[in-house]
């Protein structure tokens, strides 16, 4: 019989086999005093980890639930939240308001107008809503096409929107916070028809506010044309000129975020720094001293991608397998250090071009099948080397396996899941946990990748990878190689369709096309 | 938040506020996570799950009595979701179970945790700066970075055993800490 320590210490560590697991219950069940030390150490490593471990904090912990409530906002959640609201008010009518209200505020934060509008027919709390404190003759709000004065104490709806004139400005004020806005001159604001938080609309002209700490959940947010900030309790600065917004942090730290194509960027800015998004300069935090990174003096290569933004460029290499996989080789990945082998021919009549159903009609897909291959990776690996050392490469495919089984492209970072239909999409942390990102027929991976020299004579490799637009992994790898890269796409259990691969060059922003 | 806030914060939800419901989460992710950890959750998996029950509570939230007791609702969900992972799993691995995990989940219906996780919480922040030296940076490891014991074995070039053994002292230690300083609070 295993030493009650010894079975103790390593069911804290997850490594026992299923017959010490069962000698470790035995012991659990009749001693009560080991089963209350256990559970407690269970606790005790947890609360540790919590403690020690940022990303497991508790503000951690309630930033990704912000996001996963925001995800399924906007995916089938709502409608499900909605289909069983509709199907449980028939039965049980006295639960339909429950229902119907819960499901109302998720729509409502997706800013469908006409259920926020019947949400509003009842009675709904002042709280959160600015009053006028202070306001300048030149200043006015505008509600409804109507022109208004800017009284003292008068509280601001939703849609209403405040010009001040060149006189002066207006001062806004949270009831029962010591929360406040000071609207500059020349500036237009607005009151967001959106549910949460207090939110503003910064149009043009300047802010400067005094927000008291806010609940985690509901942060102050300020939206302007480029950006977004996100504040939990601080001083900040935000200014809207032309084309561009800049945030001045004050004390504290503000959460800034750039809307791009593929999604947004953020920054968590912290006092005496400052960042601008827009057109024209770069993405990047700075000290109060130091001057906004014009990208046209960014003519530099291989600037990490912190201090500069890139934009798709030339085709390097396309491929819809509509001739066939000629431009592929097939590889394969196995032993203890993962190393790339060598293909056998059973691996190789594992990978093929083939054509298969997609909506009406057939589309033509490398088949990657490694169903059969044992413990070993197949890999299908662009033939050419890529040629230069910023590049983009996107990769249309699907799962097909019902079963847990990975699907990873280059850097193995991601796991798909073909469930129901659709092709979930993990991610994998460095625990090798799953964390889900998200779902769909066909799903499009995107990773960006720029190699630059570093001081010590290794390579950075700064990266940015996507699934549908989501980025979900960013920041820099250290690495002794040099290229020349290369593209491949490796499964392993399972098997995949991959519709089409693109391969561009990444070109900074600003640079001369 | 008291039981009264918590009633008043739940009717704000259902009502529409929906952003009320996240002062509900910061009051009890704690003691939902230290259920998921009794129930042999480790790591992310303990967030993933408890994260996934308050999206479903709040989905259900209109089933929930308001008289009743959130944290204890809150509990039965991880508790089904939890379940249902296993079974889960039990399939895709044609019936193999982990029996540890199948006990503790049955054992959670009588014994859903302690009430005073806030101050063991705090207590533990206490005991944890009085660790230095290596074992502050094993703990480091173990628990911050999340290393395997053969892991900090081979950083800290120490046996795998003495990992283990030294990680069991740290554990008997800050156990031992927590009731102390617990007991100092109790007692003003």
């Amino acid at each position: 019989m295993a030493d009650r320590e010894d079975l103790l210490n390593r069911a804290l560590e997850g490594e026992l086999t299923p017959e010490e697991e069962r000698e470790l219950v035995s012991m659990l069940e009749a001693d009560a005093d080991f089963r209350a030390t256990f559970l407690q150490l269970l606790e005790q490593d947890e609360l540790v980890a919590q403690e020690l471990d940022g990303s497991r904090s508790a503000d951690a912990f309630l930033e990704e639930m912000r996001i996963r409530l925001n995800d399924r906002r906007g995916s089938d959640y709502v409608e499900d939240v909605m289909r069983k609201a509709r199907r449980r008010s028939r039965p049980v009518r006295v639960r339909w308001g429950a229902w119907t209200a819960v499901a109302a505020c998720l729509v409502g934060a997706l800013g469908v107008a006409v259920l926020l509008s019947r949400r509003q027919a009842g009675p709904s709390p002042s709280d959160g809503r600015p009053r006028i404190a202070e306001a300048s003759p030149g200043a006015y709000i505008l509600r409804g096409g109507e022109r208004l004065t800017c009284d003292r104490g008068a509280v601001l709806r939703k849609s209403d929107e405040i010009r001040t004139g060149s006189d002066g400005g207006v001062t806004l004020a949270y009831k029962g916070e010591p929360t406040t806005v000071r609207v500059a001159s020349d500036a237009r604001i607005s009151i967001p028809e959106t549910e949460g938080g207090k939110q503003l609309g910064l149009f043009s002209g300047r802010i400067d506010a005094q927000v008291a700490p806010q609940p985690e959940m509901k942060p102050f947010m300020v939206s302007t044309p480029n950006a977004i900030a996100i504040v939990r309790g601080t001083e900040f600065n935000l200014a809207v000129r032309e084309k561009q917004t800049r945030l001045d942090v004050i004390e504290g730290l503000v959460e800034f975020r750039k809307q791009v194509d593929t999604g947004s960027l953020n920054y968590k800015v912290g006092a005496g720094r400052y960042a601008i998004a827009g057109e024209g300069v770069a993405f990047a935090v700075l000290p109060f001293d130091e001057k906004p990174i014009l990208l046209q003096e960014l003519a530099a290569a291989g600037r990490p991608f912190r201090d500069i933004e890139y934009r798709d460029g030339r085709v390097l290499f396309e491929d819809d397998f509509s001739k066939g996989i000629g431009k592929w080789v097939v590889k394969t990945r196995s032993g203890k250090k993962d190393r790339e082998r060598s293909a056998t021919e059973e691996h190789r009549r594992c990978v093929t071009a083939d054509r298969v159903r997609d909506g009406d009609g057939t589309i033509p897909v490398m088949s990657l099948d490694a169903r059969k291959t044992g413990d070993t990776w197949l890999l299908a690996r662009m033939k050419e080397p890529i040629p230069v050392r910023r590049f983009v490469v996107e990769v249309r495919f699907r799962c097909l396996q019902d079963t847990n089984r990975y699907w990873s492209a280059d850097m193995g970072e991601l796991t798909a899941v073909f469930v129901d239909g659709t092709t979930q999409i993990f991610q994998k942390s460095r625990k090798g946990e799953l964390r889900p990102l998200m779902a769909g027929k066909w799903a499009v991976w995107r990773r960006e990748s720029v190699a630059v020299a570093a001081e010590d004579g290794k390579i950075d490799v700064h990266i940015r990878a996507y699934v549908n637009g989501h980025l979900y992994r960013w920041g820099r790898e250290r690495s002794e190689f040099d290229g020349p890269w290369n593209c491949g796409l490796s499964v392993w259990g399972a098997r995949a369709h991959v519709d089409r691969v693109v391969l561009k060059e990444l070109v900074p922003v600003g640079e001369e096309k | 938040m008291d039981g009264t806030e918590v009633r008043e914060a739940i009717e704000r939800v259902r009502a529409g506020d929906v952003e009320a419901y996240g002062s509900i989460v910061e009051t009890f992710q704690l003691d939902a996570r230290l259920f998921a950890a009794r129930l042999g959750l480790r790591g992310h998996a303990v967030d993933d799950l408890t994260q996934e029950a308050f999206l479903r509570a709040l989905e259900k939230l209109g089933r929930f009595d308001p008289e009743g007791s959130f944290p204890a609702w809150l509990k039965g969900i991880i508790r089904n979701l939890y379940r249902q992972r296993l079974e889960r799993q039990a399939r895709e691995k044609r019936g193999r179970q982990s029996y540890l995990a199948r006990y503790l989940l049955n054992r959670s219906e009588h014994d859903t945790g302690a009430e005073d996780v806030q101050e063991r919480a705090a207590a533990l922040r206490e005991c944890l700066k009085k660790i230095s030296g290596k074992a502050s940076r094993l703990v480091q490891l173990k628990f911050a970075e999340g290393k395997k014991a053969v892991e900090v074995s081979t950083i800290l070039r120490m046996s795998v055993g003495s990992v283990t053994k030294a990680l069991s002292r740290i554990r008997a230690v800050l156990r031992e800490c927590v009731a102390t300083e617990l007991r100092r609070a109790a007692h003003g």
